[in-house]
């Protein structure tokens, strides 16, 4: 995001060698929230990012993107729930991984990660698919970093991974 | 994949891993759309095109059959009324009787006898939404009214309709309330003494519940026809034609809708009705199709900012705009299917006011 960052003030050029490098991040990022839609929220973010560009400076747009993303899947699961309270409610237990088969261990996490509430998800992807520090992750969620921690903490638990050192 | 054995890395590598194996993002197509929306906010359009197919075809099939209906209600009867300095495009009919042309109405009346409504400034029938008074009303061009004269000031608005000749039909004042136009005052010519003499107009407006389910329609649509007669803002009376149409229902099979021929009436029905306040349940207004318990629907003129719901299991139930191409900014739609029976509901508006 240099590209745009480093303008003073970026046009659709710049915007363009941000959002080919950016997207597609993006667009998992999404997914692993649990976008119905990834790739429209994707669109949607940097629409939003867009008209928001002037207030950017020169910082690295990447956290706000990400942050609008994290809403926008937010958001739009919000809306869902509305509309689907008539469907039966399917509960992720996740199995505890097994060592002996990658491929079970890998989807087996992620069908646990899917499983965990939003706001534990959301800390889980940001963690350990963006790689963002704690307060990162605080400041993209828009919440403590009391509260990042608990969320991991419950997260780690539920995926029945050793906890890491939150201190 | 690696042989990560720490549970963190192999959550790591499960993200790497599962990225690798969706289909590769088009980023080329998505930087096209991405920019076509761009393009689209630029140059004033709606935004999210993409985003807003998404909503209106994710909307339970109640809500979008409500929509169709109101739809029908609002758009065709709002599009031929126009800006106020153009003429509808029914102007341009051949059949002179129905047309309504913008122009001066002098002071005298076409008649003697005449109908007043007046309760001292109070609201006659409610906030009418969607009601413009620069315009000349829909109803009033199909009801063949020959002329139309408007004088709004910011707070107030009075609207004179004429016979061919410039004379006097009816009078409307209008006084703009927080949520839309209210009508204060009507004076027209005398059309029916059953009018006239009826007090309890207002409430007489609303649609009943419609006959569903057991014992009800069975499935056949119909019409019912209310015969009280009442008086539209521009001067004319008619009576309530109610179409009632059973349709297909996801579940249980009790849902109807119910459709009136004045949009305008509609409004000031929904508006005397409900006052922003959520309805819930298995029943029917004008418009609506409630499916049961839990279908909540709410329509409002004021500006809403969020609704929130309290079913009677303690469930907390959010309410959510919709708004489907084609409909109207006023009265805002909004919807919610909650688990259970909805107890207490609370409509918070954007200038911060609850109700």
């Amino acid at each position: 995001m240099s590209q745009m960052a480093s303008a003073p003030s970026p046009d659709l050029d710049r915007f363009s060698s941000f959002f080919y490098g950016a997207a597609t991040k993006a667009v998992h990022l999404a997914r692993f929230l649990g976008a119905e839609d990834p790739e429209d929220v994707v669109q949607e973010a940097f629409c939003r990012l867009f008209a928001s560009r002037h207030r950017l400076d020169d910082r690295d747009p990447t956290p706000y993107l990400n942050r609008i993303v994290v809403n926008e899947v937010r958001d739009r699961a919000r809306r869902r729930s509305t509309r689907e309270k008539f469907a039966p409610v399917l509960s992720v237990v996740p199995d505890p991984p097994s060592d002996t088969d990658r491929h079970d261990t890998r989807d087996a996490l992620m069908q646990a990660v899917a499983g965990l509430p939003q706001r534990q998800r959301e800390v889980v992807v940001l963690r350990f698919w963006l790689d963002l520090s704690l307060q990162d992750i605080a400041t993209t969620t828009g919440t403590a970093l009391g509260t990042v921690k608990s969320h991991l903490s419950r997260a780690l638990t539920a995926l029945r991974i050793e906890q890491e050192d939150l201190r | 994949m690696n042989t990560a054995s720490d549970p963190r890395d192999q959550l790591r590598q499960a993200f790497t891993d599962t990225a690798r194996r969706h289909p590769p993002v088009d980023v080329d197509e998505l930087w096209h759309t991405t920019r076509e929306r761009l393009d689209s906010e630029q140059t004033g359009r709606t935004r999210g095109r993409r985003k807003q197919t998404a909503v209106v075809a994710g909307v339970a099939a109640a809500t979008a059959l409500v929509v169709g209906v109101g739809i029908g209600l609002y758009a065709d009867r709002d599009s031929p009324s126009g800006p106020a300095t153009s003429p509808p495009e029914e102007s341009t009919s051949t059949e002179p009787q129905t047309r309504t042309v913008r122009g001066p109405v002098s002071g005298e009346w076409a008649c003697e006898d005449r109908i007043v409504q007046d309760k001292g400034g109070k609201a006659l029938y409610g906030v009418i939404g969607p009601i413009e008074p620069r315009q000349i009303p829909p109803p009033a061009i199909e009801a063949g009214v020959a002329r139309f004269d408007a004088d709004v000031e910011d707070r107030t608005a009075i609207n004179r309709f004429g016979d061919s000749s410039g004379n006097l039909t009816a009078v409307s004042e209008y006084r703009r309330g927080s949520g839309g136009w209210i009508l204060v005052r009507h004076e027209s010519c005398d059309l029916s003494d059953d009018v006239a003499t009826d007090t309890e107009r207002p409430e007489q407006l609303m649609v009943r519940q419609a006959p569903l389910g057991n014992g009800g329609l069975a499935g056949d649509d119909t019409r019912v026809v209310d015969t009280r007669p009442y008086v539209t803002h521009y001067g004319t009376v008619g009576t309530q034609e109610l179409e009632v149409s059973m349709e297909s229902c996801e579940s249980p099979p009790l849902c109807a809708v119910v459709v009136a021929d004045q949009p305008a009436q509609a409004v000031s029905m929904v508006n005397g009705i409900d006052g922003a306040r959520p309805r819930c349940g298995r029943f029917s207004y004008l418009g609506y199709r409630f499916v049961d318990d839990r279908v909540c629907v709410l329509l409002s003129t004021k500006p809403v900012r969020s609704v929130l719901g309290l079913g009677r299991d303690g469930e907390t139930v959010e309410f959510e705009r919709v708004r489907p191409e084609g409909w109207p900014s006023r009265p805002e739609l909004w919807m919610a299917i909650a688990e259970g029976p909805v107890d207490y509901t609370t409509t918070t508006f954007t200038d911060g006011s609850t109700l």
